[in-house]
């Protein structure tokens, strides 16, 4: 087990982790880089059980390429990843700066892709919840998955559903409500409501 | 949980995600903040199956159902007003099947057509950066369109273009100095040596011809291309490529008179052809990787010899019948690629050895092989003898590709059969489906 850091959630739940999983957020590595003696990182907009679910989502993304890296199709040897000699390849380096892998590391990414497409079929409440962890703690790969989570429910469904899902309160005044319906008509078939 | 916990750039990403023009119309119904929101989503795509254009076409119902073609007018208009930058792709769903000499001489779906494009593109071309068109061939195939030099005037910064299933001029083509990527498929393509190609896109780094009909002798020169995928299935006199900076080439023909390749920072290399008459490869100083599939795997193995540096190899006869000799597909390893680590054998080629496909030589750095399987029937004895070929060399690892349908008696069998004959190598057995 290599050097762990120890986080604090919003209701005083302590979580230890490896270094490589918590690093996947930048906000958590930054504020680790700068502490000195401590190595207690509290983070009070966070609670237990969403921290627990993010953490989940690290440790499975801990050392593999990022799903924003772009993939050229060079060998495996010739792949920062894979090459053990290649200098300056260190491991931590932040996967999402590594700019050209290889088929492997497409591989392994797209079988990641499919773990966190499960991981984000969950009720809008979870995805709502990851997506501000994400974006408060700057995951860049939590934040990719969590919107793809919200725009899977959104799909298909109809705009009385989508208000449903989303908390929305329908703000528009009959005016703007007739104008919207007519340039919706001639911008697509009307939906069955 | 309300609209409010969601920062504006993260409600975008969701709407850039979903996309979908329908149901992108439909957020816009549900309150005014998705409404707004969504003219600046980043990546739009409107998809018209066929039976949407039909129902539009049926006379009197243009109030009910709009032209598909009006939809994408008018949501081009509310998109000008924002100016976030836009990838957007326009499909016409795909006809099942594809009758020879059929077409069809209807207008809704051809969304090539230069008056189409010039009602619309000009009100979007400031965000466009990435425009993927695919047509409907059955419209297009049989009227050239000026979609490429249209799309040149107006959209001088994209930086993305695709379009598939047209026929396309290249007449008064304007240079796009800031494309990086182009995608032609299944393309009949007014420029039989690529010519205005090259001069107006001189900044690509990838680039994708599949299926580009209507070449003759279509030589590629561009400094910049890195990435290239090359698919030529009619007859062309020579093919040239002439990329300074190409990393990775993947080419297939069918039996053009010449090919001619100056890319001499090749890495990855992909070659299927079936046959050739002159083939001159000035040298490649870095390949590393190498996939040959050919009717004259020796002859073209030896244009290749000298790169001392492949360690992957991928071997792979084209036509079977069309091997008169065997000298044709005789290579001898040792001599032309002594120095691989890792050698792949296709399954014709798997088939065919030792009698037609042979392998002379002992390989000293081969670690790794992979064989292709391709009947069910497997024989112990047979792959056994085959694999005595490269038993000599130091191969610790070998992978067997073996059809999914072939049944598991013959399988342990053969398997148990391997592991006596050749205890000190690493076996792993990977089903495949057939095709």
């Amino acid at each position: 087990m290599g050097k762990t850091i120890k986080l604090i959630s919003g209701d005083g739940e302590m979580f230890e982790v490896e270094e490589a999983v918590a690093f996947q957020s930048n906000i958590i590595k930054s504020l680790a880089d700068e502490d000195n003696a401590d190595d207690c990182i509290p983070l009070p907009r966070v609670d237990s059980q969403i921290l627990s679910k993010v953490l989940e989502f690290c440790r499975k993304h801990a050392n593999s390429p990022s799903v924003h890296t772009k993939f050229a199709a060079i060998p495996s040897e010739l792949c920062p990843k894979h090459d053990g000699s290649a200098a300056g390849a260190s491991s931590s380096e932040s996967s999402s700066a590594h700019s050209e892998t290889c088929r492997a590391c497409y591989d392994a990414v797209m079988k990641l892709v499919q773990w966190d497409l499960e991981f984000v079929k969950v009720d809008l409440d979870l995805i709502h919840h990851l997506l501000k962890a994400a974006n408060y703690l700057d995951i860049e790969d939590l934040m990719f998955m969590a919107v793809e989570g919200a725009a899977n429910a959104i799909r298909g469904n109809n705009p009385e559903e989508i208000r449903k899902l989303f908390d929305l309160e329908n703000d528009f005044t009959p005016e703007e409500e007739k104008e919207i319906l007519k340039e919706y008509s001639w911008l697509d078939d009307p939906f069955e409501p | 949980m309300g609209l409010e916990d969601f920062p504006s750039p993260i409600l975008v990403d969701i709407l850039s995600r979903v996309g979908d023009s329908t149901d992108l119309a439909r957020c816009r119904l549900t309150c005014r903040t998705l409404r707004s929101l969504s003219y600046e989503a980043r990546s739009i795509r409107l998809f018209c199956s066929r039976e949407r254009a039909l129902r539009s076409s049926v006379p009197g119902t243009v109030d009910l159902h709009p032209a598909f073609k009006s939809v994408v007018c008018n949501l081009a208009s509310l998109l000008s007003s924002v100016h976030s930058p836009l990838s957007l792709s326009l499909a016409a769903e795909r006809p099942d099947c594809v009758p020879a000499g059929e077409i069809d001489d209807g207008d809704e779906l051809y969304f090539t057509d230069s008056p189409f494009l010039s009602r619309w593109i000009p009100l979007i071309s400031a965000r466009l950066q990435s425009l993927s068109i695919h047509d409907y061939w059955l419209q297009s195939c049989w009227r050239p369109s000026r979609a490429l030099p249209l799309i040149s005037i107006f959209c001088s910064e994209l930086l993305n273009l695709e379009i598939r299933n047209a026929w396309l001029s290249v007449k008064e083509l304007m240079p796009m100095q800031t494309l990086t990527s182009l995608n032609l498929n299944y393309i009949r393509l007014d420029d039989e040596n690529l010519e205005k190609v090259n001069e107006c896109f001189p900044s690509l780094q990838v680039l994708n011809l599949i299926d580009v009909g209507g070449l003759k002798e279509p030589k590629i020169q561009l400094l910049q291309l890195r990435t290239f995928t090359w698919t030529v299935s009619n007859f062309v006199v020579s093919l040239t490529v002439d990329a300074p900076k190409l990393v990775e080439l993947k080419l297939t023909c069918v039996e053009p008179k010449a090919v001619h390749l100056q890319t001499p920072l090749l890495l990855n290399l992909d070659i299927t052809i079936k046959k050739v008459e002159v083939i001159k490869v000035d040298k490649l100083h870095n390949l590393r990787v190498l996939r040959v599939e050919s009717s004259q795997l020796g002859n073209l193995s030896q244009v290749f010899a000298e790169s001392r540096t492949i360690k992957r190899l991928e071997m792979e006869l084209y036509d079977p019948a069309c091997v008169i000799n065997t000298e044709q597909c005789s290579v001898s390893l040792s001599d032309t690629f002594p120095d691989i680590e890792e050698l792949t054998i296709g399954e014709k080629a798997w088939f065919l050895l030792p009698q037609i496909v042979r392998i002379k030589g002992e390989l000293v750095s081969l670690k790794k092989l992979v064989v292709h399987e391709s009947t069910t029937e497997l024989d112990g004895a047979i792959i056994s003898s085959k694999l005595s070929i490269l038993a000599h060399s130091h191969v610790c690892q070998v992978v067997m590709v073996i059809p999914a349908t072939a049944p598991i008696e013959g399988r342990v069998c053969a398997i148990s059969k391997c592991i006596n004959d050749f205890p000190n190598i690493r076996w792993e057995y990977v089903t495949k489906e057939i095709k």
